[in-house]
């Protein structure tokens, strides 16, 4: 009885984990390469790691296809984590928005820093906008400051998470503007936007594409815009901070990243299919149906936008006292 | 009056063939979603949304709202059968269907959440005809504190599961509160309970906790029990007896309504709804003994209640882009992708589209009908195969169950602890039913209270503000008191000794 | 002196258990200070709660003590804790083994060891069993439903 339990562990043992020789050569790639989505199924950040991977092995050399791969959890952690555990052999990439990578090391909730990733591509970016219900007393930035200053204590607003650069992002005007509001934290940007309509919050602080829908619909104005100026329709007449003469732009981004030690001519495969699927007419289509904005960037300039984003994050965290670093 | 004229236009989209179809595709995977632990119907339709890229939106958003429908459905199913809650929703129903399925009354149990699916979501139906836009308006006065309220009258209400034990039933429940600690915290971001494991920086899956403590523990407590008697040979059909019959009738209906009135209210999930109906029925019942012991309206009112809920969660979706629940919050994903936006504007803008899909939802649950009493005797016989037999190739679809969640084998090992916990809690004669309810209000009553103290100046004053919020609460409070005095009265009634012998061990 | 019943020592155990994360949650911030006025902080809700798990184990714990019940176990004897033993071991048999073999032979290989030692089933009948439902749930899973479940080098 016992020596077949052990030859039956055996037998599986060997025929189970028998990995066929690493074929790995000049030809990179010569098999399908993995993209980590740290989010559940269906929402945005998978919706476009969707949309990508269904037409990028027609872009690929040897057409390789690009699976997706969802590891949702901890606030986008656990699949970051995945990522950069994985070997850096391009085999394993991850298509992240910013709140794993600059946020959440801050917090000491994550065993990487942001520079121990390879920036590969910019895929696209959604300034950060500042609404408040249309029936609401302020029909500019100016009132709503000047208001907000008169009566301390009385504007609220909501984002759809705590720490995330939805909510660093107005809290960064708050502080420089040394603003006394309140925060109301919950738990995904639907919720939050259920509140500001139902009146129990006086404004939200979400990412562009979030915001569409009630724009059309009449619901809410935007107030500022609290990332880069933008040429989209519901953006034109809208003042950005820069253009208020405050030096501060957030924008959500979505880009691929991988782990750092990645070779060079891997980082240019992937740049250039990925560059290739962004212009692709189906990718477009769903990009612009869930309001998501394509923004190319470079490996270099997308390397250089985590780490400045990690670095505000960092003073805006500290300063609210959410951080002691 | 003009709705319905719409209504009946989208019903000949909905009747196309093609789309009927896809009706069809849609609420068969749905089903076979709910009947399988673990995939629940928001990892069933996430995982379903690429199929329907290169299809035209009506027909994706039909087959997607199809897998929604056709997984409350077959969530009852093991709950029923096997003791195992496919989601939140279901938990109530194995309060009471799985006794009826060990007496050998499978049938009547599933035929009668059948009908009651059908009835409630026919129900929410309606509403979504014809009173949608003023129903969406009042789930817009549900702010935090409001809600707070609400899930603090839903933990009372957990008091009807509790069993025997008053101890044993409170440690149940906030043992549930303690396990939805677990995670990033909404004040600051700080992770609990993690014990340095990333993986649960996000919180414990509910799926993990309903498949471990009730599934796993159950079959593991099964292997002991030499004569085990899933169901008896002889399955006495559908029908409940003549005298369930108005029993069941009334707590179908109730259930229908407390179902769509709560379902409206974004955040306020299916599951609360079903817990409010089974407290409901188990107040109003002129033996409450009998819950827990299989009582037909323990069945009936709570899968009313669910699937009513489901059905009215699309009302917030449709007419203010608001998701009710984390599955409609997929359809809403869904519906992006296809440009469509969900919000006042879609009525008028895609008055086909829209009247399409919710005459799908009628088909739909034509069709599920249909489906679920014709397979209860195939699900009947299933059961009958000898448990030996069986009960390997469940474990080790609970096993794939926890593991399509996350497609992580921690979440599969946190299972395996939580079986051996529901193990050992089951031979201590602690209920297990409050676990996974208090488990979904417990989190929601920290957020909820973080938030209304966020809103609020005064601090706790802010209820004294607020009408709907305060109302709840003198509810709460009422119902604690009745139930305390009509406690107090049974003791008194019944003489002293009875206490002593409530806390007899079964076991 | 009588020896105490199995029950009592578990519940002694619970309480055990929850004042060890009571201690935990003892060193989240209690109350936090947000712009001028003071809220529940993360250790708020865990304090409460587990304080009241304490307690409400310790009138358990007592109510166990009193009842003087010796005979009930938590874990059964004999035959029925090697059963238990061999089910659960396959489990996380099948669970240890599922990344690196692949799910269907680690799911076979689980389904045969209950069984055929578990259950006692015969060798052939065991085997066949298990084969079938392996590829069947991996053809259902996998193929119908699109879940990734894991595989083995071979991709299966």
């Amino acid at each position: 009885m016992r020596k077949l339990w052990s030859l039956i562990a055996v037998c599986v043992l060997l025929t189970g984990c028998a990995v066929p020789g690493d074929t790995e050569d000049a030809n990179y790639p010569n098999r399908p390469i993995e993209m980590i989505i740290a989010y559940e199924a269906g929402g945005v950040t998978d919706s476009i790691a969707q949309a990508f991977s269904r037409v990028i092995s027609d872009h690929m050399p040897g057409d390789q296809p690009v699976v997706v791969r969802n590891i949702p959890g901890g606030a986008g952690v656990v699949g970051t984590t995945k990522a950069w555990q994985a070997r850096p052999d391009g085999y394993t990439i991850s298509m992240v928005p910013p709140g794993p990578l600059s946020v959440q090391p801050l917090y000491g909730n994550a065993p990487y820093q942001p520079e121990e990733f390879r920036a590969i591509i910019r895929l696209a970016s959604n300034p950060i906008v500042f609404a408040v219900r249309s029936d609401a007393p302020w029909d500019t930035f100016e009132e709503w400051l000047e208001w907000t200053k008169k009566n301390p204590g009385e504007f609220s607003y909501a984002s759809g998470a705590t720490g995330a650069p939805s909510q660093l992002a107005l809290e960064q005007l708050v502080l420089a503007e040394n603003l006394r509001t309140s925060y109301v934290p919950f738990q995904s940007t639907g919720e939050a936007y259920a509140a500001l309509l139902g009146g129990h919050v006086d404004g939200v602080s979400v990412s562009s594409q979030q915001v569409k829908a009630g724009l059309a619909a009449g619901e809410v104005k935007i107030l500022a815009n609290l990332g880069t100026d933008r040429d989209i329709d519901y953006l034109h007449g809208v003042p950005s901070l820069t253009e208020l003469g405050y030096d501060m732009a957030i924008d959500a981004y979505f880009g691929i990243v991988a782990s750092a030690d990645i070779p060079d001519d891997r980082v240019t495969v992937l740049h250039d299919a990925f560059q290739a699927t962004l212009n692709d007419p189906d990718v477009n289509r769903i990009l612009k149906n869930t309001g998501v904005l394509p923004d190319y960037a470079p490996a270099t300039t997308f390397q250089q936008q985590i780490m400045d984003d990690f670095a505000v994050y960092r003073e805006t965290l500290t300063a609210l006292q959410l951080i002691h670093p | 009056m003009e709705n319905l004229i719409l209504f009946l236009q989208g019903m000949q989209t909905a009747f196309a063939p093609m789309n009927l179809l896809f009706v069809l595709v849609g609420v068969t995977i749905g089903m076979l979603i709910g009947v399988l632990p673990g995939i629940g119907p928001v990892a069933g339709a996430a995982l379903l949304i690429p199929v329907t890229y290169g299809l035209d939106p009506t027909a994706a958003i039909i087959l997607l709202a199809g897998i929604y429908y056709g997984s409350m459905y077959g969530g009852t199913i093991t709950s029923v059968l096997l003791n195992i809650p496919g989601d939140s929703a279901s938990v109530i129903t194995t309060m009471d269907g799985h006794p009826l399925a060990k007496q050998g009354r499978a049938g009547v149990a599933l035929g009668v959440a059948a009908l009651g699916s059908f009835v409630g979501s026919t129900l929410a139906l309606l509403a979504l005809v014809f009173i949608a836009p003023a129903l969406a308006g009042v789930a817009l006065d549900f702010g935090p504190p409001e809600y707070f309220a609400a899930m603090l009258t839903g933990m009372l209400l957990i008091g009807a599961l509790i069993g025997k034990s008053l101890v044993k039933g409170l440690i149940s429940t906030f043992l549930g509160m303690a396990l939805a600690m677990v995670g990033m915290e909404p004040t600051m971001g700080v992770a609990r309970f993690n014990f340095g494991f990333s993986e649960l920086l996000g919180g414990i899956n509910f799926v993990l906790i309903a498949v471990g403590i009730f599934g796993l523990s159950q079959i593991l407590l099964n292997l002991d029990t030499k004569a085990i008697v899933t169901v008896n040979e002889r399955i006495t059909g559908m029908r409940p007896r003549r005298a369930e019959l108005r029993g069941t009738t009334t707590a179908t209906l109730r259930g229908s309504i407390i179902g769509v009135v709560l379902g409206v209210i974004p955040a306020i999930s299916a599951a609360v709804a079903s817990l409010v109906s089974y407290a409901t029925e188990k107040r109003l019942a002129k033996d409450p003994t009998r819950f827990g012991r299989g009582a037909v309206e323990g069945v009936a009112g709570p899968e009313s209640a669910n699937n009513a809920a489901a059905g009215a969660s699309m009302i917030p979706l449709l007419t203010l882009g608001i998701p009710g629940s984390p599955t409609t919050a997929i359809l809403l994903g869904a519906f992006m992708i296809h440009g469509l936006t969900p919000g006042p504007t879609l009525f008028t803008d895609e008055p086909e589209f829209v009247w399409a899909v919710i005459a799908s939802l009628l088909a739909g649950n034509v069709i599920l009908l249909i489906f679920n009493i014709k397979l209860i005797n195939l699900w009947a016989k299933l059961i009958q195969l000898p448990y030996p037999l069986l009960y390997p190739a469940i474990l080790a679809i609970a096993v794939i169950g926890a593991y399509s969640i996350n497609y992580s084998m921690s979440d599969v090992v946190i299972t395996l602890v939580f079986a051996a916990v529901g193990y050992v809690m089951r031979q201590l004669d602690f209920p297990v039913a409050p676990i996974a309810l208090s488990f979904v209000l417990g989190g929601n009553i920290e957020w909820t209270l973080v938030q209304t103290l966020a809103m609020s100046n005064d601090g706790l004053l802010i209820f004294l503000g607020r009408p709907i919020a305060l109302g709840i609460l003198i509810a709460c409070v009422a119902i604690a008191v009745i139930a305390m005095a009509v406690r107090l009265y049974m003791r008194f009634v019944r003489g002293k000794g009875s206490d002593a012998n409530v806390s007899t061990p079964v076991g | 002196m009588r020896k105490p019943g199995s029950t009592v020592v578990a519940s002694g155990g619970i309480v055990v258990m929850f004042a060890a994360l009571l201690v935990v949650a003892l060193g989240y911030p209690y109350m936090v200070e947000a712009r001028g006025s003071s809220r529940p902080g993360p250790g708020f809700f865990p304090v409460w709660i587990l304080g009241i798990l304490v307690a409400l184990s310790i009138v358990n714990l007592v109510q166990e003590i009193r009842k003087r019940v010796t005979e009930t176990r938590i874990l059964p004897s004999g035959q029925s804790l090697l059963k238990l033993v061999k089910v659960f071991g396959s489990v996380v048999l099948f669970v240890a083994l599922a990344p690196f073999a692949g799910f269907t032979i680690a799911c076979a290989l689980f389904l045969f060891l209950i069984y055929c030692f578990a259950n006692g089933f015969g060798w052939l009948r065991s085997a066949g069993l298990s084969v079938g439902i392996s590829i069947a749930l991996f053809v259902l899973f996998r193929t119908l439903l699109g879940v990734q479940l894991p595989v083995n080098a071979l991709g299966w």
